[in-house]
């Protein structure tokens, strides 16, 4: 379960603060899937690197899954955002220099498991993702819609409880958006993981059994599905 | 740690660093190969460095043998008549008397052999001898005054068997010896690589003109007999001039004579590593700058601060080891090269030496590979550092660290370290070593690089409205691009400033050098003919003349004025030695221009003739501490000698510092018939080519006596000079041309990182030579500014090496000079190779297809 209390968030100067969240309260129950949505600039995404552990608020309290994110040292944040939470950017952010495979692998090697275990899970998840035949490609041999396939096994191959997308769609066409709506839609109800996704498109906000409306750094009155 | 490093390391560092430098191979190639030549200019000078000391420590060791004291004089020996009473001493067992002469070969210039003269039926018990070859009459080494032994090493490079003859140059003039024998190659036969004879001690004397005298007394202790105690008993009974000392102070003394010479070249060779030390830095923060996106995704994935920390210093410490390995094999073949110029420069400047061969010692590598290790970890420890400062987010672009980039910052260190430099600069030396000095030149050259960012960000803000107001396209981009990567462009000057500023001063010093020299010469040298033994150039060498040849010289007609001058080298009281030298000071006044610090130069020598007193070199008062006015200590046969300084004058040709005296002293307290050359002045109108054969033609017999013009004599002073400084100018070489290799490194990280920039530039209707000469726009503009910087901080530079680092090391006043047209061909070198290395990324950037480089991540 997510839950975030008064949290507030400001970047800049002390003279001149941009205030990004505004004592955003917020709970989401374990296995939803939640759209978060609103115009650009109205905090989705601090409030997603907020629950990855990325980043830490400047005031409130932030707990996933029953730990509080703002009483983690750096060390502990990083286990965390290994072992417990999947992250989806809408640039894709594979790491050009590894494979597809290798791409999804890495966070099962960096949490120490065999080399060889750690390639039989990524392509596990590669063929769950319908990627099978792409898995020796490189990120630049591949089209916007299979590196956010990619990018979803990685997000899931530690098996975390969470995962966060930050406009997945965004940078794709729409029958290609739909398509990777359909997949986390499906992940979200095999693996029972809890799913947040940052969204401008109402068309994939309608995938969402839940949707959030921010504004201006602060969570508006939503509606329930 | 990586999270999970520990149980699956090698699958990680595959990934996360082998993959990365192996992706971006022609920058971490040129990374490498920085770091190679860097180890290897400073690998091989020490090699060579270390191949002279073990030479010479060698040719001693062997010629030592087994003897443990010897007791020796100045260059005029000791008494014969010593040697009974030597041997009669409790705790000797036997005394030998030793001759050593290093005499040239005739015929073969710059060969010479060292000539032993022993007394041949006994000296085995002190020294190891075989021969290969039957001597014929063992009796003829006794009886033939002609008789001489070879090393078989020597006999078979020069084809010389037994019964042949060979022509040495000797004080008495050239002598031809017949090969009695051959000594097999072990012992003191591997002396200076075996360059090495033996004659009898009688023959020695004879030839060597030391009637009644020996070097020297080799003495081999009784078994049990304490060699401390068996000196203090020799000391107390020997008479005044005479020294006792173990073999070994004589390799202290030459390890002494060398230290300046050495530490001075290891320093300079240490400058290619450190501006390779600087590529590293570059390549390493280009990577950080560039990877800035991919840290934050694996930050994002969970790895730690010190994941990162330990990825990015690992990729510093991959291209460090691969760097040293292949710089240790580069460094032991130039080694090769440079041991040639390094012996040859000793030999001009110090002592004839023979080095038979590279002497590599496991030590000596760990040394140089240790340095450069630790010069590559302090340059990656800051980029790593920087690296773990990446938030674990995707969002920031890498333009994002350029924006937090502050050269307000740095110029103020840039400021500090410029103060320190300074101050550095003020204090002396430490045990004769200018330490303060390098640490001055050191804290000069960061506060320098410092300086560049600010100086990077004045150059675009001048040239700027400049360049938008042409129709120079390519330049208005590359102006644009200058102060948007500041930092690692910031990083590229620091490095090519770095080899640019140290060739800058060292040319600078050099020529200031050669300068003051010239200046020196053109005022000193003033006789118009100058004689001396061949033999004179081979340093060391016995090059004496009898002075009954002034006389006879004299009388040749033409010849107005004529008279010698004597050098010995005398032990001073600190265990080391200054020379003494002897002439007419009464001519010097009149017809010399030696260039004293105070006063002139016909008083001071009117003075010092009159007062007997003495004049010294500016390096002797430098190193004795003393100045005009102060006694000094010389030794002399009779006793030591207190005398007063009249005057300190500025000499270039000896090492280790002169005292002078008038014939008129030196004639009261040695009984010394030679000299060491002799100056002729002619009368008006007389012509110098005539007179010169006139002498050769009077002096026939003397065919090793060389006769020197004035104009000749300059022209071999500053042949030698510029000789001696010619490894030098191939390690400042080295250091640029690794500087070049930064410029490479960092336009091809350039055009790699802009990809996408350029993909729009073309889509936007940018011509291919466009881009090209955009490209070609920014190293120009990279090279002009590392030009600039590096010649003004080569300069200041070039201040702390005349007035600080020389004047510590070898005491030598120099005027500054300003090297204009090596400035004015540095910066067209510079420009240029910067514009050579912008080629194949100019190249690479117009290559690139419009599509690709658009959708490029």
């Amino acid at each position: 379960m997510i839950r975030v209390t008064c949290v507030s968030k400001k970047y800049g100067s002390e003279s001149e603060p941009i205030l990004a969240l505004d004592k955003v309260d917020l709970t989401i129950e374990s296995g939803v899937f939640a759209a978060l949505v609103g115009p650009s600039g109205c905090g989705k995404s601090t409030l997603l690197h907020l629950l990855a552990g990325a980043d830490t608020p400047t005031s409130g309290e932030v707990w996933v899954n029953g730990q509080a994110l703002t009483q983690l040292s750096d060390a502990a944040l990083s286990r965390f955002r290994r072992d417990r939470v999947g992250l989806v950017y809408q640039f894709y952010n594979l790491l050009p220099t590894l494979s597809a495979w290798e791409n999804v692998a890495l966070p099962t090697l960096l949490a120490g498991v065999a080399p060889r275990e750690a390639r039989a899970r990524a392509e596990e998840w590669l063929a769950s993702v319908g990627l099978a035949h792409r898995k020796d490609h490189w990120p630049h041999e591949l089209s916007g819609g299979e590196m956010q396939r990619v990018a979803i096994a990685r997000a899931l191959v530690n098996g975390p409880r969470l995962l966060l997308a930050d406009e997945p769609t965004g940078n794709l066409d729409s029958a290609t958006g739909r398509a990777i709506m359909e997949l986390l839609q499906r992940i979200n109800r095999e693996q029972a993981v809890t799913l947040l996704m940052a969204t401008h498109s109402q068309e994939a906000a309608a995938f969402a059994s839940r949707v959030i409306r921010m504004k201006d750094g602060q969570i508006v009155p939503e509606d329930r599905r | 740690m990586l999270p999970g490093a520990s149980a699956r390391p090698l699958a990680l560092i595959r990934l996360l660093l082998v993959r990365p430098l192996l992706r971006s191979r022609g920058r971490t190639l040129v990374t490498i190969l920085g770091v190679a030549l860097g180890v290897a200019a400073a690998l091989a000078i020490r090699l060579a460095n270390e191949s002279v000391l073990e030479s010479f420590r060698a040719s001693l060791d062997h010629v030592v043998g087994k003897s443990r004291l010897q007791v020796s004089g100045d260059d005029r020996g000791v008494d014969e008549l010593l040697l009974t009473a030597i041997g009669a001493m409790p705790g000797v067992a036997t005394a030998t008397p030793v001759i050593e002469s290093l005499l040239p070969v005739a015929g073969r210039p710059g060969e010479a052999l060292l000539v032993l003269g022993v007394d041949v039926l006994g000296d085995g018990k002190v020294r190891d001898y075989r021969s290969v070859s039957t001597v014929e009459d063992p009796l003829a080494l006794l009886t033939d005054p002609g008789a001489i032994l070879l090393t078989s090493h020597y006999a078979a490079t020069h084809r010389l068997a037994t019964g042949d003859t060979i022509r040495l140059l000797t004080p008495i003039g050239p002598k031809r010896y017949t090969v009695r024998g051959l000594l097999a190659d072990q012992g003191a036969a591997l002396t200076l690589d075996g360059q090495f004879a033996v004659v009898d001690i009688a023959t020695a004397q004879l030839d060597f003109g030391k009637l009644g005298r020996l070097d020297r007394v080799d003495l081999v202790l009784a078994p049990g007999a304490d060699p401390d105690q068996v000196a203090a008993e020799l000391r107390r009974v020997m008479p005044p001039g005479v020294s006792v000392a173990r073999p070994e102070s004589r390799n202290r003394q030459v390890e002494q004579m060398l230290d300046s010479f050495q530490l001075n070249l290891f320093v300079l060779s240490l400058i290619a590593l450190f501006v390779g030390a600087f590529l590293v830095y570059n390549t390493m923060a280009v990577s950080v700058v560039r990877q800035h996106r991919q840290i934050g995704i694996l930050r994002s994935l969970g790895v730690s601060r010190n994941g990162i920390l330990l990825l990015i210093a690992g990729e510093g410490a991959v291209i460090g080891v691969l760097g040293s390995l292949v710089g240790v094999a580069l460094g032991v073949l130039l080694a090769r090269t440079t041991l040639g110029m390094v012996s040859r420069t000793v030999s001009s400047l110090y002592a004839f030496v023979r080095p038979s061969g590279l002497a590599v010692s496991a030590s000596t590598l760990a040394e140089v590979v240790l340095i450069a290790a630790g010069m590559v970890l302090a340059s990656t420890l800051l980029p790593a550092w920087e690296a773990t400062h990446v938030p674990p987010r995707e969002d920031l672009a890498p333009a994002s660290l350029e924006r937090h980039h502050r050269p307000w910052r740095l110029l103020a260190c840039g400021l500090c370290l410029a103060g320190l430099a300074w101050a550095l600069s003020r204090l002396g030396p430490v045990q004769g070593k200018p330490l303060f000095g390098y640490a001055a030149a050191l804290a000069l050259l960061l506060g320098a690089v410092c300086l560049s960012p600010t100086a990077l960000v004045g150059f675009q803000r001048v040239l700027r409205p400049v360049l938008w107001g042409s129709r120079l396209v390519g330049a208005r981009l590359a102006i644009g691009n200058l102060r948007r990567t500041l930092r690692r462009h910031s990083v590229t000057i620091g490095a090519m400033l770095v080899g640019l500023a140290m060739l800058v001063s060292v040319s600078t010093m050099i020529h200031s050098f050669r300068c003051t020299v010239e200046v020196w010469i053109a005022q000193t040298i003033r006789a118009d003919l100058y004689l001396s033994s061949g033999a004179r150039f081979v340093r060391g060498a016995d090059a004496r003349l009898p002075n009954e040849l002034l006389p006879a010289l004299r009388q040749v007609a033409g010849v107005a004025e004529a008279d010698g001058v004597r050098t010995l080298r005398v032990p001073d009281e600190r265990g080391g030695t200054f020379i003494l030298g002897a002439g007419n000071f009464d001519l010097l006044a009149r017809r010399g221009r030696l260039l004293f610090r105070q006063g002139s130069a016909a008083e001071i020598l009117a003075h010092a003739r009159s007062h007997e007193q003495i004049v010294v070199s500016e390096v002797f008062a430098e190193r004795y501490q003393v100045k005009e006015g102060d006694p000094v200590t010389i030794p002399a046969p009779d006793g030591p000698l207190r005398l007063q300084i009249a005057g300190v004058y500025y000499d270039y040709t000896t090492e280790g510092g002169l005292a002078f005296m008038d014939w008129s002293l030196f004639r009261q307290h040695w009984r010394d018939p030679w000299l060491n050359s002799l100056v002729v002045y002619l009368t008006p109108g007389a012509d110098a080519d005539q007179i010169r054969t006139a002498i050769l033609q009077r002096f026939a017999d003397r065919s090793d006596l060389v006769v020197i013009g004035n104009r000749e004599l300059r022209h071999r002073v500053l042949e030698i000079f510029d000789q001696t400084f010619a490894i030098t100018y191939g390690l400042e070489a080295i250091a640029l041309i690794v500087a070049v290799l930064g410029i490479l490194n960092t336009l091809l990280a350039s055009v790699l990182e802009r990809t996408r920039d350029i993909g729009i530039l073309r889509s936007v209707g940018v011509t291919r030579v466009g881009v090209m000469r955009s490209v070609l726009w920014e190293a120009g503009f990279l090279g002009v500014l590392a030009d600039l910087l590096g010649t003004l901080a080569g300069l200041g530079l070039s201040l702390i090496l005349i007035y600080v680092i020389n004047k510590q090391s070898f005491g030598w006043t120099i005027q500054f000079a300003l090297p204009i047209r090596l400035l004015v061909e540095y910066g067209a070198l510079t420009i240029g190779a910067s514009l050579l290395a912008g080629l194949f990324p100019a190249w690479r950037a117009s290559r690139l297809a419009i599509v690709e480089a658009v959708r490029y991540e």
